[in-house]
């Protein structure tokens, strides 16, 4: 994030940000120091577990969090050069849906049953870009051509859809005014495999064509080599690894970034059994001191139930927040890196 | 997968049990409900009445006080002698309306609690069955539902007569209509989760899995609608009362007052505002409890 | 061979009524399973898999078709007896939240199978026998008295699987065990399953869509398509040489998690249609790109094209010999 050239290209920066939720009977504190860097025209996939905070940080950057109880205690998000913290709810309805929109992980509950598909795109395409009401009709039966479903249908409602189609209209919506950032959280968890492979295929082909960036909420690490180009690992409200594809899957560095990869049944290699991650998600009420993950961590120290871990970098994309890299840079895993010369076969 | 379980034998049930208390499902509800400060509010009022009522007599004796004419003290202000003064027939106001108090907390509650008894009976048939017996005795609940519960009522005590067991059957009846249909409602919403279908697999038997599985995770809603119950029937009671239907006129009925004092209302308003407030008062006190209790049963708030 | 095989399931089928016609939830299926294996059964939703699932425990009653368990055949059996044949049968839950009845705690779930089975009449010994269950399931015994909105997801999982192995089955179908689950979880949950199989001698249908799980975890292999059971090999050979187009694309559209030895996507156009009243063609013909005439004639039978691998499909003949 210090790096010159990489503030240059940077889309969305968020740095350093504290959010909690404040109720009478406990404080969650959601995200916890979270550093996040997206670049121009890239896909960052933002990887983690139920209840690690990767909702809530797409709900920050469009500057959505639930306001009496969810508190931004501390930190600040960079969008395309503005402060989102600083711009009033009016000026935001102006960034939401135009500079940066999002796409929800349920398409069935995501569209209005009383509208049809048509009408909900160009209702868009009228607020942002100041369309008339025909000019909005015909670029909204445009976009849904664009994800593959026929302009006829754009006077159809929301039930009329299947799953995959309904994702489809979603897209479609984000997509109207050529957003500078797509937000997906978890676009495909509803969708089957074959439908997802559709949705995932057509969302890769949209951000070239638009030249946009992604930021990519999802737990499943498929999805991620499917199709980013950047990762960041989350963990009760923290980045705790990040770089590139390659850094992350054949350099990883993290123990925990390690055991949700051995977590995964390996569909080349059957027999070898699984190493889950012991324990649960801490609860994020009551964070444990020092690391948050040392308590399910294997490699534990004295020091990782005392002391918050230092961000380490091991190259100008690849960093981890880890106490085992605290003197060296050779990995402290017990799984190894990437060999290409190993891996050639068929 | 190995850890030694040979310390398990030497611990019996109940010091397991001790051991590891269960949370208290009650404390959870009262803690929020407590939370709830308008249902604190309609509690603690009635509470006051529920008191007030109970030693109705203590206070103020029935006989001498709350029915006897004392034509020397007709329409006293209040005073400390007659904290919300007299009527027309010197009867003091406060004695009457705690002792209306007894007769509109009674056949309130009591008429919920038969109608209760019935739309359990109704709802649960019709939402376990499902199918054409939940056709038919729906069809006739929503034929029930179309005579206004006020009417219904009235048609019954004008059949049968105007007694107070007259009066709990014909409001208990006219509450059924909307009470069956909460309870199919829970019962429907409960009869196909997988727990119920998990207690199937095991091979547990019918009236077991209606009553230990299905009716235990309805009572939530049974609950609440049966407070709001309470507030309408309290209601009803009055109404009926007022237009001559219900109880009678010595009686110390807060619709009955109301009637009786409709002559002299312009001059000695408190006639009719204190019992007005009697009504409102519990109505309300209900509906807020209602309001509360279904914030502290609804086990989805929890988390 | 026929001593081996726990269930045998004939021609099962499953047909619901509805307003535009016969919904085939599940159309003439038929398959086995050996004493101690794992079939995995895999598809969409709306393949009818649970459904299958639910038919073999009669949990919802068949409309034609025979199960024959360890001998007897469960869609003849009265009420009475299918309650003490269901104590053999028994099935795991997809989603922990709905499973348990929120007013019961822990002990109070598992005791309640206990008490069914008759088999301890003594309060303290049916005690112990909950904590062993606890212990088998990994919870730990001071949950005893928790109720299941006090436990998170993995752990209500466990008391799901505690609470069917309370009545000591032969065979479990499971439901999507995992897939309500995170991962790190996940893999907890499946290792358990493949270790209580071992020690118990379990018999597993494991119902999922997530085709890395069901690698892990099946021996066997039954792909389904709008009801119908188009392919079945053991694992090794379907996932080595899957023969079904709409197997070879299910396959394909497996992310993986790796940035290596990546394969070409197998994309299929257009999206499951209707299982109301279908054609008597291959179901499949409309989104296959192998699609001839004779797909569209009939609908096309399994076949044994090699030994214990099934087909059925026009395109995928028999080895000779």
């Amino acid at each position: 994030m210090e790096e010159i050239t990489n503030t240059n290209n940077a889309l969305l920066e968020i740095e350093d940000l504290h959010i909690h939720f404040v109720s009478k009977v406990e404080t969650v504190k959601a995200i916890n120091g979270l550093n996040l860097v997206v670049h121009k025209g890239k896909t960052l996939g933002l990887v983690g577990e139920t209840g690690a905070g990767k909702t809530t940080t797409a709900l920050a950057i469009l500057n959505m969090i639930a306001k009496p109880q969810g508190r931004i205690v501390a930190g600040r998000i960079t969008l395309d050069g503005e402060d989102i913290f600083s711009k009033t709810e009016d000026q935001m309805e102006g960034i939401r849906g135009n500079t940066v929109s999002m796409i929800f992980q349920d398409p069935m509950t995501s569209l209005n049953p009383v509208m049809t598909v048509g009408d909900q795109i160009a209702e868009v395409l009228q607020i942002h870009k100041k369309l008339s009401k025909t000019a909005a009709a015909k670029e909204a039966q445009k976009m849904l051509e664009t994800v593959g479903i026929p302009g006829a249908r754009s006077v159809e409602y929301p039930h009329q859809f299947s799953g995959g189609m309904k994702q489809r209209v979603l897209i479609a919506l984000g997509l109207a005014c050529t957003p500078k950032l797509l937000i997906a959280d978890e676009p495909t968890t509803a969708l089957d495999v074959t439908i997802q492979a559709q949705v995932l295929e057509l969302m890769k082909d949209l951000k070239d064509q638009m030249n946009m960036s992604m930021l990519m909420i999802t737990h499943d690490l498929g999805i991620v080599a499917e199709v980013c180009d950047e990762v960041a690992v989350m963990y009760a409200g923290a980045i705790v690894e990040s770089g590139t594809l390659e850094d992350i899957f054949d350099r990883k560095r993290h123990p925990y970034t390690e055991g949700l990869f051995n977590s995964l049944p390996d569909v080349n290699n059957r027999t070898q059994s699984l190493k889950p991650i012991g324990g649960q998600m801490p609860n994020p009420a009551d964070l444990p001191q020092g690391c948050s993950f040392h308590p399910r961590c294997e490699y534990a120290m004295p020091k990782c139930s005392q002391e918050e871990p230092p961000t380490h970098r091991f190259s100008e994309t690849h960093c981890a927040k880890c106490w085992l890299y605290e003197n060296t840079d050779q990995c402290m895993l017990a799984s190894q890196d990437y060999v290409p010369s190993q891996g050639v076969s068929e | 997968m190995s850890t030694p379980s040979v310390d398990k034998k030497t611990m019996s049930r109940r010091e397991y049990m001790k051991t590891y208390r269960k949370t208290s499902r009650l404390k959870e509800m009262w803690d929020v409900f407590v939370a709830n400060r308008l249902a604190v509010l309609g509690l603690i009022i009635i509470t006051i009445f529920v008191l007030l009522a109970l030693f109705a007599n203590v206070i103020a004796d029935y006989d001498t006080v709350a029915i006897a004419s004392n034509p020397v003290d007709r329409f006293q202000g209040p005073s400390w002698k007659h904290l919300l003064g007299t009527d027309e027939m010197g009867r003091d106001i406060f004695a009457r309306i705690i002792h209306g108090a007894r007769i509109s907390l009674r056949i309130g509650v009591l008429s919920v609690l038969v109608g209760l008894v019935f739309s359990c009976i109704i709802g649960a048939t019709a939402g376990y069955l499902g199918g054409v017996a939940d056709d038919i005795i729906m069809r006739i609940i929503d034929i029930m539902a179309c005579i206004p519960r006020i009417v219904m009522a009235i048609a019954i005590v004008a059949a049968f007569g105007s007694s107070e067991f007259n009066m709990i059957m014909a409001l208990g009846i006219a509450t059924i209509a909307s009470m069956s249909r909460v309870v199919r409602s829970a019962v429907l919403s409960v009869r196909d989760t997988e727990y119920v279908e998990a207690a199937k697999a095991v091979g547990q038997n019918t009236p077991k899995i209606v009553f230990s599985h299905i009716l235990v995770n309805c009572v939530a809603p049974i609950i609440v609608q049966s407070t709001l119950a309470i507030a309408t029937n309290v209601m009803s009671v009055s109404s009926l009362s007022f237009l001559g239907m219900g109880i009678a006129a010595p009686a110390p009925e807060w619709g009955c007052m109301i009637a009786t004092a409709r002559g002299n209302m312009r001059q000695y308003p408190f006639l009719v505002i204190a019992p007005g407030m009697a009504i409102f008062l519990t109505s309300m006190a209900f509906n807020l409890v209602g309001d509360g209790l279904r914030d502290a049963l609804d086990p989805k708030l929890k988390r | 061979m026929s001593d081996n095989v726990i269930l045998e399931v004939n021609n099962l089928k499953k047909y619901f009524k509805t307003r535009s016609g016969m919904l085939h939830a599940v159309d003439d299926v038929s398959f086995t399973i050996e004493r101690g294996k794992t079939l995995g059964i895999v598809g969409e939703s709306g393949c009818g898999k649970t459904t299958t699932g639910r038919s073999i425990l009669r949990l919802v009653e068949p409309t034609s078709g025979t199960v024959i368990f360890d001998g007897t055949d469960i869609t003849k059996l009265s009420k009475r007896e299918l309650r003490k044949k269901r104590q053999e049968m028994q099935l795991i839950f997809q989603d922990p939240f709905s499973s348990l009845n929120p007013k019961r705690t822990v002990c109070q779930t598992i005791e309640e199978v206990l008490k069914l089975t008759g088999e301890y009449k003594n309060s303290d010994e049916r005690f112990h026998r909950v904590l062993e269950i606890m212990e088998m399931v990994g919870l730990d015994e001071r949950l005893i008295n928790a109720y299941p909105h006090e436990m998170d997801g993995g752990r209500r999982q466990r008391l799901g699987i505690g609470r069917a192995l309370a009545m000591k089955p032969k065979f479990i179908v499971c439901d999507e065990p995992v897939s309500a689950l995170d991962v790190s979880i996940q893999a907890q949950i499946l290792n358990m399953l493949r270790s209580l199989q071992n020690e118990l001698g379990l018999t597993y249908i494991f119902i999922t869509h997530d085709l890395s799980v069901v690698n892990y975890i099946s021996d066997d292999i039954a792909v389904m398509y709008l009801g119908r059971l188009i392919e079945k090999a053991s694992t090794e050979e379907l996932f080595r040489n899957p023969l079904h187009p709409y197997t070879k694309a299910l396959l394909s559209a497996l992310p993986v998690p790796s940035l290596h030895n990546r394969q070409k996507r197998i994309l299929i156009k257009g999206e499951i249609s209707s299982p109301i009243d279908p054609k008597p063609v291959c179901r499949f013909a409309a989104r296959c790109d192998h699609c001839t005439e004779a797909c569209l004639k009939g609908e096309p039978p399994l076949v044994e094209v090699s030994p214990n691998h099934f087909v059925s499909c026009f395109m995928v003949q028999p080895e000779q010999g």
